[in-house]
């Protein structure tokens, strides 16, 4: 074989190998991080919308105890549903970036109502009407904190939208690439394919080392537990799929080598 | 399977390796940096777990806390005998730790080590509502493993919640800030806008 020819193939084998991996990667996040419903079942799976549930009202009764009130005016303002239709409101946001807000007017009248009912029972005389309102402001803080994550996302909104389209747009040439350059091979008659998927499997192998001995990520602290161990556990499901497809890879990669070894062998015959 | 199909395959396979080293090679060369820098973001927020901190370590020499508890955790006891109290401190002042006793704000230093320690509790019947009755020279005791301290009453007063000078700290002298929401009357219902706070400086057992 031609000096040249030989360059030629293991460069092509070397390029596809490289955008097979990021092909993988790219499905990986499209399927996970990058997929909203997949957000929400693994927040579902990990019973976060009841962890933010029983946290606001925590926080909630805590700030209530100075306050004069008894815990009773926060009696059913808000609900399990109402809390996991709030936080996937604010994924759906995060999305698409929208500039929207959760709707709050429902719990503001609920607890403007108790309140007042409070106020009436125990006939107590209010001095400072903007002390209430104050208290009314802080616990809907309260709410929105827990829902939105103390906005940490606002910021990354727009860099998150960003990603997506990227992505999109990634996926879409490596693909158009990805079939020129089997096209190629193919018309250049290059023997022995199965090195690109093993190729492949070996650096997703690699990356998959990369990360799990250089990144903590099992111990991810970030704003709250129950935010932490959802993201913990979406990270982790990354990591395991690199290395699921890596195995995938790497088998395919090893029949279709000693298949075509056979193959060749059989033509010397 | 005979020989040349084997050394066929083990070609293939060092040639695949070939190509691993090679990209192995990209990465350290070009984006090693990248790879430690975000790599380092991220360990930042990697948290291994906590350990029960049972003892302290104090050294008289220099008066500071060589370990201290981790955030959340029960570290003494705030005694007043003048006004009946007797509750746990806890390393930090969030909502959750004031639920369950006195939380010591983090950024403050701690009982002996010669600076400004901030406390703060709920003004219910449990915790501080009582504090009002402290006057000047009234004796209060902080229980911890690595020492008890002592403090005497020098000053109390009403203030709003953004004054930030009525809770400044410095290390020139043991001072001790204690302070509860204001009103402390039931009665008054809504948003607490202002802080009770007593202060107290450190004394020694010669002094009380």
């Amino acid at each position: 074989m031609n000096k040249w020819k030989i360059i030629l193939d293991y460069f092509l084998k070397f390029l596809t190998a490289l955008i097979l991996i990021f092909l993988t990667l790219i499905i990986i996040f499209k399927f996970t991080i990058f997929n909203k419903n997949y957000i929400k079942n693994n927040l579902k799976e990990n019973n976060y919308y009841e962890k933010v549930y029983d946290s606001i009202k925590e926080n909630m009764e805590n700030y209530i105890i100075s306050s004069g009130f008894s815990e009773n005016i926060l009696d059913n303002i808000y609900t399990n549903k109402d809390v996991e239709i709030a936080i996937n409101n604010y994924i759906d946001i995060i999305f698409s970036n929208k500039k929207d807000k959760i709707d709050l007017s429902k719990i503001e009248n609920k607890i403007n109502s108790n309140i007042d009912e409070y106020i009436k029972d125990q006939e107590i005389k209010i001095l400072d009407k903007d002390s209430i309102t104050s208290l009314v402001d802080d616990l809907l803080k309260i709410y929105t904190n827990e829902i939105e994550l103390y906005n940490m996302f606002d910021n990354y909104i727009n860099l998150f939208s960003k990603l997506q389209t990227i992505l999109n747009i990634a996926l879409i040439c490596l693909l158009i690439i990805t079939i020129i350059l089997i096209i190629v091979l193919i018309k250049l008659k290059i023997q022995n394919l199965g090195i690109i998927p093993f190729t492949s499997s070996l650096m997703l192998l690699y990356i998959r080392f990369l990360i799990y001995n250089n990144i903590d990520y099992k111990n991810i602290l970030i704003i709250t537990d129950n935010f932490s161990n959802c993201l913990v556990q979406i990270v982790t499901k990354i990591v395991d799929l690199i290395l699921i497809c890596g195995i995938i890879l790497g088998v395919m990669g090893l029949i279709a080598i000693i298949l075509d070894s056979r193959k060749k062998n059989k033509k010397k015959e | 399977m005979n020989k040349n199909i084997i050394k066929e395959i083990f070609t293939s396979v060092g040639i695949s390796f070939f190509f691993l080293a090679i990209f192995i090679l990209i990465i350290y060369g070009g984006f090693n940096k990248k790879i430690e820098y975000y790599s380092s973001l991220i360990n930042t927020v990697a948290v291994n777990g906590y350990d029960d901190i049972n003892k302290f370590e104090y050294d008289y020499e220099t008066q500071k806390i060589v370990n201290y508890p981790d955030y959340g955790k029960k570290y003494g006891n705030l005694k007043i005998s003048k006004i009946n109290l007797n509750l746990p401190i806890y390393h930090g002042d969030s909502l959750s730790i004031l639920r369950k006793g006195v939380g010591h704000y983090a950024g403050s230093y701690f009982p002996g080590e010669g600076g400004t320690i901030i406390f703060a509790a709920h003004n219910t019947a449990n915790f501080f509502r009582r504090i009002q009755e402290l006057e000047e020279n009234d004796l209060i005791l902080i229980e911890t493993e690595y020492g008890t301290f002592k403090y005497k009453v020098n000053n109390y007063k009403v203030v709003s919640e953004k004054d930030l000078e009525a809770f400044s700290i410095q290390d020139k002298r043991e001072i001790l800030i204690m302070y509860t929401c204001y009103p402390i009357n039931r009665q008054v219902v809504g948003r607490r806008t202002q802080r009770y706070v007593v202060y107290a400086y450190r004394i020694s057992d010669e002094d009380e």
